[in-house]
């Protein structure tokens, strides 16, 4: 279970044109599904897992003769229903202080310029776990580019719940962190 | 408090009726505040998604899990050789055919070092290779032990969805010809 392929071929044809573009969906929407799921408190080795079967569910459902239109909404509806479900400690992790030296590096020329980085993302950590678990995970949804149609298929809210919830935690988020 | 305030999010995020976007594009130009909070929204926008793009994904006990699972392997062997009646170099000396050494070798499970899964598949093709798959089928009489992971592993070391088979496989005069213990994986 490395992760690093399927063990069959998915039957995308509904959604991509080749077995080439088939291929690329799973390569594109892997890591945002595992990221999205870690981010929900689930460990690296429960996400992997959770991706996995939800793979599977699609492949399932295609060649049962199901046609979800859109693939990512439907992916990230399966991984979070299914993380949710095996989720004891929900909204433990993401907002805990995590290891943020990658972004450190990436920005931080200078020292100070890294304690800068360093404090602004304690911040923001710290506004992070003040969100509602609605508000958290549109925002996380959201940055992986989901638009709110797709978000609100995969919470199982109405379009403009997710807009109005968007807002909010946008907001809120701003007005912790002074930016 | 302006009134366009919103709908800014939804406007930053492309997601207002083309005519409500114009209209919010004009009072951009118009309203300092509004614009302000633009660039704020946006900043905070992008220090989000930086947050989560850094979350790690990959598996920080990767090697554990199958150093894990090698362990296993070998006391799977370990277990059935034990089980076996009589210890492998007896048999070798009494044996009518033990002019023939590769007859009578065991072929050991391979997996003694940590490895990934892709190399354990790897190697489980390579075995196959080596053996014809008639020695799988059951031409020869054969015993065949399937052990379920969980009582060799640790609880959660292997994925759902995999046992363990122990493949041993015997001469017509009842010495072992090989033993074998393969990984496999079933999907649903």
């Amino acid at each position: 279970m490395s992760g690093d392929g399927l063990p069959f071929a998915l039957p995308f044809s509904r959604f991509a044109a080749s077995a080439r573009e088939g291929a690329t969906l799973f390569e594109d929407l892997r890591t945002p599904l595992l990221r999205y799921l870690v981010s929900l408190g689930l460990s690296a080795d429960e996400a992997q897992d959770v991706v996995q079967d939800a793979f599977l569910s699609l492949h399932r459902s295609l060649t049962g003769g199901a046609s979800p239109d859109n693939a990512r909404a439907w992916l990230f509806r399966v991984a979070h229903n299914a993380a949710r479900n095996r989720q004891r400690s929900y909204h433990r992790r993401f907002g805990a202080p995590i290891e943020t030296e990658a972004l450190d590096l990436a920005d931080g020329s200078t020292p100070e310029h890294a304690v800068l980085q360093k404090e602004k993302n304690r911040k923001l950590g710290a506004a992070i776990r003040t969100l509602s678990d609605p508000e958290r995970e549109c925002l996380l949804l959201r940055a992986e580019g989901l638009r709110y149609r797709e978000i609100a298929q995969v919470l199982g809210l109405p379009t403009s719940t997710v807009a109005g919830t968007v807002d909010r935690a946008i907001k809120k988020l701003a007005e912790k962190c002074n930016v | 408090m302006c009134d366009y305030e919103n709908n800014l999010i939804a406007w930053i995020d492309g997601e207002l009726e083309p005519d409500v976007a114009l209209d919010v594009e004009h009072h951009l130009q118009i309203c300092a505040s509004c614009s302000t909070k633009v660039s704020q929204y946006r900043e905070v926008s992008r220090e989000f998604a930086a947050y989560h793009a850094a979350v790690p994904v990959r598996k920080s006990s990767f090697p554990w899990r199958w150093a894990t699972i090698a362990a296993g392997f070998a006391a799977a062997a370990a277990m059935i050789l034990w089980m076996l009646p009589l210890p492998v170099e007896q048999l070798q000396l009494q044996s009518p055919k033990a002019a023939e050494p590769p007859a009578m070798a065991f072929e050991t499970p391979r997996p003694s070092v940590p490895a990934p899964l892709k190399k354990v598949h790897h190697q489980t093709t390579a075995k196959r290779n080596e053996i014809p798959p008639a020695a799988w089928t059951g031409l020869e009489p054969s015993i065949e032990i399937a052990i379920p992971a969980d009582a060799i592993f640790a609880p959660g070391a292997v994925p759902p969805g995999f046992t363990f088979a122990a493949d041993l496989s015997m001469n017509g005069d009842g010495s072992p010809r090989f033993l074998r213990v393969q990984p496999t994986v079933y999907l649903k």
